[in-house]
């Protein structure tokens, strides 16, 4: 079920030359733009080291988009070159480690397209409502799925894990966010 | 514990013993703590060439040891898929081919130790005896007595690592000296036909599969450090705190994008050694993760590593027209 | 103490009895791994073979909060900054089953460096004084197992509080036990008493058992170490096959180093330890770059050394051992068993000593 009403987090490294430029085209025209989307800005798409959206995926992003210059547009001449073969070979490899393939896109815009980055924007975000928050790691396993032929699942050896969540809620889980809050702290210096 | 012709690990000291003069130390395998079990050895002295052996318990990949090692003048004892790792290597000029001897072993493949645990679940054994060739003969073990247990008989292959069961490169493709006939190679292609299994899965059931798979995980860094690619060694980002790519936490999260941070700086390098996979103390099937990365290349650049001394690495280069990447910017 | 009978058909309901209370961690299969699974109602706990991973993990778990803390402004003074500390919540009351002899004598030995040195550590002494052991005997050893090396033994009962001994193959009839504790005592005073049929049974297969090989004298060990420690071709001979992975550090269940790290966010934070592992070369590394233990022979001379040399010198009243020292080291021979490249410290031992008593012929 698309998710609309909730605010996702969507990472998006954009090119300075030409991607930020066209980000902030699309701004200064007012167009109406989503606002889940958070830009960091990079020099060249070819500085996305595909570990950038590696971790921020699993570290908690719904969403990440690259975008850079147009291939022979690029200002320093290959960088969106090398960045095309990278990123294409992580958009392959995202669903193999179980991240929905639709969760990166890496695209290009040009400084002088505001509009096409609004309808680039808008459509990502869309795609990343529709398919709902990322799964967490530190959620329990879903479902309980084994690999036959596989050594690790043989019939010898059966690969048991704990699908179901516990009975007996242990106290740390309980007692996680509890640590945030002040009264739990005492205070014991007084800094600078 | 000889399933070899005696001939050929004589062969084989015979030449070692040849070079030896000429380098500094000759890497080799010799006999572990058990029969099951081969270790690394170094061969300085003439007087050592007897330690040297092989057979199908000689799983190390000795390649790995080989970046440590530069500045010296060295013999290697490589199997067919030991010789990729040497070619990626020496393509990324990590080491001289000058300074290496290579000693090349046709291999019809090795012992995979936690097929072997699962399959004769023994506490020990005393004599292990190889008949005839790995791919179609029988594994003889001899137990110790007393412990109520028969002596047992096995076929061969089904005990064999599974990169052994789909090897396109039996041969050595970099060596100075061959020892022993060369061997047909088990296909001509690889088909990927184990990732069928995996890719089955929806998204949301590999996601489940590998957070089950990386929960056990240590740290340990036995993959990486048996990885004889991973040249970075002790400035791994992984231990790094600046750029703060890990924690030191032992969470899921911190596994997983490990091993993810692994299959990336891989991508066009590994050659499928699988010394990950057996180096892992937990039995994490992480060569699933690379081969899966492996074939993803193939299809995109039509690239496999370690097959060639000047081929260009498909990240290292690029096409202005890519033929098997569509213009992502014109997708919508 | 009454001897007790464990059903192998009931274990799974005696183990989820005792979960109701404690967080148990059971060994399952996984792969080709045992490893220790916090128990719910589908574990399925296998005892047949020692568990991969050593018990250590419930007294000193791999990651551990020491505090959280909490910077604050002073809104009347900005230049001002508060420091809030909190401590984590006391561990759960745990209950680990299946570890063999040779981890439950691994509780001592952690205990020395934790409890014994002068400073007691808060957090290990909490967890060590909620954890019970439930361990279970051995009927055979491995080509990995030495621990009669080191004074322990198949039955030894020493840190547990339940020790299983299985009856027929792999504990297939079930299991009598034995507390060792009374704490132990509460845990299984449910049971059916032992038949004396079982305990027959028991004492014939032990009878049965073949004798391990005798260990070997190790009186000299922590001398002959020291005599070898300046020679580092010795050492690098050792060492020249080692990867510097932690697999060996990682598994055992003596090994206590930790790392303390600060895992910062924004305005709050934790301080968190961790296991960290002598093999690696950061281990030693210093600020200015400089690092005393900079090559594997080095970093596997202080592993080696440490378990049977300054352990031994450290505390030399105890004497646990056959050959009148006590080492840090319990003989599960899981550093030797998961060793990717089958390193042996049995062999480095008897090398030390052998290479030690050829010095000393050659020295006059």
């Amino acid at each position: 079920m698309p998710d609309m009403g909730r605010e996702y987090r969507i990472i998006g490294f954009l090119c300075n030359w030409c991607s930020y430029g066209g980000a902030d085209a699309a701004g200064v025209a007012r167009f109406n733009q989503p606002t889940e989307l958070r830009i960091i800005r990079v020099p060249c798409s070819g500085r996305v080291d595909p570990m950038f959206v590696a971790k921020a995926l699993l570290s908690g992003a719904d969403g990440v988009l690259v975008s850079g210059c147009h291939p022979r547009d690029c200002h320093y001449t290959e960088g969106n070159l090398y960045a095309r073969r990278r990123l294409e070979l992580l958009r392959r490899f995202l669903p193999i480690i179980g991240v929905d393939e639709g969760r990166f896109e890496y695209i290009w815009v040009s400084a002088s397209e505001g509009s096409r980055w609004r309808d680039m924007v808008t459509r990502f975000t869309d795609k990343i409502h529709a398919l709902g928050p990322m799964p967490r790691m530190a959620e329990a396993a879903r479902t309980l799925c084994t690999l036959s032929g596989m050594l690790g699942v043989s019939s010898a050896q059966p690969d048991v894990w704990p699908a179901k969540e516990r009975r007996r809620v242990p106290r740390h889980e309980t007692r996680r966010d509890a640590l945030l809050s002040m009264d739990d702290y005492k205070e014991v210096m007084d800094g600078e | 514990m000889a399933s070899e012709p005696r001939d050929r690990t004589e062969e084989l000291r015979s030449r070692v013993a040849e070079a030896l003069p000429d380098l500094d130390f000759v890497l080799g395998y010799g006999r572990g703590f058990d029969p099951l079990h081969a270790t690394p050895v170094a061969v300085r002295r003439e007087r050592d060439v007897g330690r040297l052996i092989f057979d199908p318990t000689c799983v190390q990949n000795l390649a790995t040891s080989l970046y440590g090692l530069s500045g010296k003048r060295l013999g290697l004892v490589v199997k067919g898929c030991d010789s990729r790792s040497v070619i990626q290597l020496l393509q990324e000029r990590l080491w001289e081919r000058e300074n290496l001897v290579i000693f090349g072993l046709p291999c019809e493949g090795v012992l995979d130790l936690a097929k072997l645990r699962v399959a004769a679940d023994i506490a020990s054994v005393k004599a292990v005896r190889f008949e005839g060739s790995p791919r179609h003969g029988v594994l003889r073990l001899t137990l110790p007595e007393g412990q109520g247990m028969r002596d047992m008989e096995m076929e061969s292959a089904g005990l064999l690592a599974d990169k052994c069961l789909r090897c396109r490169h039996p041969n050595p493709l970099v060596y100075d000296y061959l020892i022993g006939p060369e061997i047909a190679p088990q296909g001509e292609e690889d088909d990927y036909a184990d990732l069928a299994a995996l890719e089955g899965l929806s998204t949301q059931e590999r996601f489940d599969f590998w957070k089950r798979q990386m929960g056990r995980c240590i740290r340990c860094y036995a993959c990486r450090n048996a990885c004889p690619l991973c040249v970075c060694k002790h400035v791994c980002l992984a231990d790094s705190r600046e750029p703060h790519w890990l924690s030191a936490e032992a969470t899921l999260q911190e596994k997983w994008l490990f091993q993810v941070m692994h299959a990336l700086h891989l991508a066009g390098r590994c050659t499928e050694c699988g010394e990950c996979q057996r180096s892992c103390p937990m039995g994490i099937p992480i060569l699933l993760l690379k081969r899966m990365m492996n074939r993803e290349l193939k299809e995109l650049f039509h690239y496999q590593a370690g097959v060639s001394l000047d081929a260009v690495p498909p990240l290292h280069t690029f096409l202005m027209e890519e033929d098997r990447i569509k213009d992502r910017g014109l997708l919508w | 103490m009454v001897d007790r009978y464990l059903a192998d058909s009931a274990l799974a309901s005696v183990v989820a009895a005792w979960a109701l209370d404690h967080r148990v961690l059971a060994p399952v299969r996984e792969g080709a791994a045992i490893v220790y699974r916090v128990f719910t109602e589908d574990t399925h706990p296998f005892l047949g073979r020692p568990p991969t991973s050593s018990a250590k993990e419930a007294l000193l778990p791999q990651t551990g909060d020491l505090f959280t803390y909490l910077y604050r402004k002073d809104r009347a003074d900005l230049t001002r900054t508060e420091v809030f500390l909190s401590e984590p919540p006391p561990p759960e009351p745990t209950l680990i089953l299946g570890p063999r002899p040779c981890d439950a004598r691994g509780r001592h030995l952690l205990d020395r460096v934790f409890l014994e040195r002068g400073v007691i550590d808060p957090q290990y002494s909490a967890h060590r004084a909620g954890t019970l052991f439930v361990s279970v005997a051995c009927t055979s050893m491995q080509n990995t197992c030495f621990c009669h090396w080191t004074g322990g033994g198949m039955d030894d009962e020493s840190g547990s509080d339940v020790l299983l001994h299985p009856l027929g193959t792999g504990g297939a009839d079930g299991f009598v036990a034995r507390a060792v504790t009374p704490a132990g005592e509460k845990l299984i005073a449910a049971l059916p008493e032992a038949t004396a049929a079982m305990l027959e049974e028991l004492a014939a297969a032990r009878a049965a058992a073949p004798a391990p090989e005798a260990a070997p004298d190790l009186s000299a060990v922590a001398d002959a170490f020291l005599a070898m420690f300046g020679d580092l071709d010795f050492w690098t001979d050792q060492s020249a096959r080692c990867l510097s992975c932690g697999v060996c550090t990682y598994l055992c269940p003596t090994c206590s180093c930790f790392n303390i790290t600060d895992e910062n966010s924004g305005m709050k934070g934790r301080r968190l330890r961790t296991w960290d592992t002598c093999m690696s070369a950061l281990y030693t590394l210093e600020g200015s770059g400089h690092n005393p233990r900079f090559s594997r022979a080095h970093r596997l001379r202080n592993r080696v050394g440490h378990k049977f040399c300054y352990h031994p010198r450290e505390f030399p009243q105890a004497a646990a051992a056959p050959s009148g020292l006590e080492f840090s080291c319990t003989g599960c021979g899981r550093c030797i068993k998961s060793c990717p490249v089958a390193v042996d410290i049995r062999g480095i031992v008897l090398d030390i000593l052998a290479a030690a008593a050829e010095k000393a012929e050659g020295a006059p």
